[in-house]
């Protein structure tokens, strides 16, 4: 069984191809391509919804033909394309919506809509075969602690405001830090030089938290402090790191010993942040547990994860028909119904 | 609330290259409903191979401005239809 698998939720636009072999059990999952092409505004400046649709738009056609080539398969071998439904922004979501509906109706298949956080757990606990772990799924749009009981992925704590990827990004805009390859991976490298630790608003309300303070807060005081020539570029992004990263390491432990588990998932794409990574190790390990993560090609956002969510919610019976595939730009983690789990 | 008269109006005939990629193209579109039928409607059919978009608007501006998510819509279609469309190998 083979799904076709189209991310555009944000700024990265992604299609991959999967394969299930469904004579084995569990089926044999192999990755056939998983091809990305990401919209990268100037130095500065966020990405707009209207520009990021209009890049995916460009791209889409050129990325399904580079996914199906690398995979070496024609449409008949597909069984199900599966998009993206949300959450995300509304104009990228839609474009390739309809290009997954356009090939659905042209090629005969089966549409599955996907939720785009459910991508991202199954994605991750399939490359690191994690049980049934707590998930820390970090991004750019999306902060939430998430563990599964009982046919959903609860959500145990979020963020209350902005996402912690998007403090990170508008911190490095402050700095005026490329946006190629990604804001927070220029603002981690940076870090790595930096050592004195500035006190920073820590804001965890329960299990929940709130970036949008420390970001205010770290904005405001930032050209006073570099001015001052005591702190360097550097020191604010080791800072800024150490203080949220400790925010989240904080709600997932409590997460882990609310429901007993000793693992820990961190998907999205912040999960590929090597310190964050550390960070949890280390708390993981006082607890004698242990941190699954990722690399970029499946943290990042990316085709395959939806492919993977989607094929397996299809193994179930779950078809998405034609009148309900449209997208939704809210769409919480706990509406989907897990029926592929136990 | 006030009723809005839809004082704008606009057709668009988009001829394909076949009925049943017209009819694809309507459905597809068709999926994505007006966010506002108060003060903005869009009415999709096809004849034969021409796929017709009737559009109903309170201001000219926002006539504007939904033919032009519309067309963008379109041609994702139409240029998937392009690069994809299998056809003429099954028949």
């Amino acid at each position: 069984m083979i799904a076709l698998g189209l991310e555009g939720s944000a700024n990265k636009l992604g299609v991959g191809l999967i394969k299930h072999d469904m004579s084995t059990t569990p089926p044999t999952v192999t990755i056939l391509s998983n091809v990305r092409h990401t919209y990268h505004p100037p130095p500065g400046e966020g990405f707009l919804p209207k520009d990021t649709a209009l890049h995916h738009r460009t791209f889409i056609i050129e990325l399904i033909k580079n996914a199906m080539a690398e995979a070496n398969i024609t449409p008949k071998d597909i069984d199900v394309i599966c998009f993206t439904k949300g959450p995300g922004m509304g104009g990228p979501l839609t474009s390739v919506a309809t290009v997954a509906r356009t090939l659905a109706l042209m090629w005969n298949k089966e549409l599955v809509g996907v939720n785009h956080c459910v991508g991202h757990i199954e994605m991750g606990r399939q490359i690191t075969g994690a049980e049934n772990p707590v998930v820390l799924y970090v991004s750019g749009g999306n902060t939430q602690v998430i563990a599964y009981a009982d046919k959903r992925y609860r959500i145990f704590g979020e963020a209350l405001d902005i996402a912690v990827g998007n403090c990170i990004d508008r911190f490095a805009r402050v700095l005026g830090l490329p946006n190629d390859p990604a804001p927070g991976y220029n603002v981690e490298q940076l870090a790595k030089k930096g050592s004195k630790l500035i006190d920073l608003p820590y804001t965890v309300k329960g299990m929940d938290v709130s970036f949008s303070g420390v970001l205010s807060y770290i904005e405001t005081n930032a050209p006073a402090l570099l001015a001052s020539g005591e702190y360097t570029e550097a020191d604010l992004c080791f800072s800024l790191q150490e203080t949220l990263f400790a925010m989240l390491v904080e709600t997932t432990e409590r997460a882990m010993a609310h429901i007993g588990s000793k693992e820990v998932l961190i998907v999205g794409g912040v999960g590929c942040n090597m310190r964050l990574q550390e960070m949890m190790s280390q708390m993981a390990s006082q607890r004698d547990g242990k941190v699954f993560a990722t690399d970029e090609r499946f943290c990042i956002d990316n085709g395959i994860m939806i492919a993977q969510a989607g094929i397996l919610a299809y193994q179930t019976g779950y078809t998405t028909p034609l009148e309900k595939t449209w997208c939704t730009q809210r769409f919480r983690t706990d509406e989907v119904f897990v029926a592929w789990r136990d | 609330m006030a009723i809005t008269a839809l004082n704008e109006q606009l057709t668009l005939q988009i001829p394909f290259p076949s009925p049943r990629l017209a009819k694809i193209a309507a459905d597809v579109l068709d999926v994505d409903k007006d966010l506002k039928p108060e003060v903005s409607r869009r009415i999709i059919r096809t004849q034969d191979n021409i796929l017709i978009l009737d559009f109903q608007t309170s201001t000219l501006k926002l006539l504007r401005t939904v033919i032009n998510s519309s067309l963008e819509m379109a041609q994702m279609v139409v240029n998937t239809m392009g690069a994809f469309d299998t056809e003429q190998d099954e028949v």
